[in-house]
């Protein structure tokens, strides 16, 4: 469960001292349901109004499908984690880069609010994609 | 930043189409993905597409893209190649409404200024279909073909002759 992912960034933030301390070079893993769903790796992580936000900086989360594939590959600069009941929501007005493992599509922009939870990703400004379409004439059985 | 942008890992059978836009939403389970303001679509000698609005829809089963639905002063240049040594071939589409369906590579062009140029000339119609794979462009219900005059140059179809004096003649004072 997403408690899991609370109690290691907790886990992690107290370990380091008070609640209010900044952690570096943090990594934990999200589980539910027995899955593993996303690996998460970043900077600095600095608690934002308790336990449950945390302002991030060099954020990377891999996040995986129920077969256990790799989905998506996320970074941005600088984003805010908040802790759901059951998942994530990252945001940020600034850079945001997410690549798909089978290629199916690559994009960024500025300006994002990513809910992990209802599997919805918003990109408010500049955004840039490469979408994988079937070629003219190509194979269609794939 | 470790991600590796624009990498090259799309699927290799797939043309790799750079979408440009002001916002973006997309739905990551069912793989939709909507853009809106200022959309530009290129594939280098292919395909270019500018719209207000974009969607693009998956095959369910797959996961591939199965449609392309653009609105909003929808103007799609598709270019096809010419015949051995002569120039590309670009053909321009406009309308309000182009639906692009990948199972059947078709295009849909629907709304009120419907037309698609062809060096050919210009077919307008509410309703104008072309096929990607063939060339082929069709309309359904009323429509109207403007064939460019150039077509009809050495054809000899319409040379005749004329009563207008020959150039220099004229009868004397």
């Amino acid at each position: 469960m997403v408690g899991l992912l609370g109690g290691l960034l907790a886990g992690i933030v107290l370990a380091q001292g008070p609640a209010t301390s900044v952690v570096r070079n943090w990594a934990f893993t999200l589980q539910k349901d027995g899955r593993t769903q996303g690996r998460f790796k970043g900077g600095v992580a600095t608690p934002v109004g308790g336990l449950r936000a945390f302002d991030v900086e060099d954020f990377h989360v891999d996040t995986f499908r129920a077969d256990g594939e790799l989905d998506l590959t996320a970074e941005s600069p600088a984003c805010r984690v908040y802790l759901t009941n059951d998942s994530f929501i990252v945001t940020s007005p600034g850079a945001l880069k997410v690549v798909q493992a089978e290629g199916r599509f690559e994009l960024s922009g500025e300006g994002f609010y990513w809910d992990q939870g209802a599997q919805r990703l918003v990109i408010s400004n500049r955004v840039k994609t490469l979408l994988a379409i079937p070629l003219p004439g190509g194979d269609r059985s794939k | 930043m470790a991600v590796g942008w624009m990498a090259g890992s799309l699927l290799a059978q797939d043309a790799r189409a750079p979408i440009e836009s002001d916002w973006a939403e997309m739905d990551l389970k069912g793989g939709a993905y909507h853009y809106v303001g200022n959309v530009r679509v290129n594939v280098p000698g292919l395909l270019k597409l500018t719209c207000g609005d974009l969607l693009a829809q998956p095959q369910k089963e797959n996961n591939r893209l199965e449609s392309l639905v653009a609105t909003t002063n929808v103007v799609i240049e598709i270019v096809r190649l010419g015949r051995p040594g002569a120039a590309p071939v670009v053909i321009r589409a406009y309308g309000d409404k182009a639906v692009y369906t990948a199972t059947n590579e078709v295009v849909t062009l629907s709304g009120g200024d419907t037309r698609v140029v062809a060096p050919q000339g210009t077919m307008r119609g509410t309703e104008v279909i072309y096929d990607v794979a063939t060339g082929r462009v069709r309309a359904t219900g009323h429509q109207v073909t403007e064939l460019n005059p150039e077509m009809f140059r050495t054809s000899g179809l319409f040379r005749r002759t004329t009563n207008a004096p020959a150039a220099g003649g004229g009868s004397k004072p």
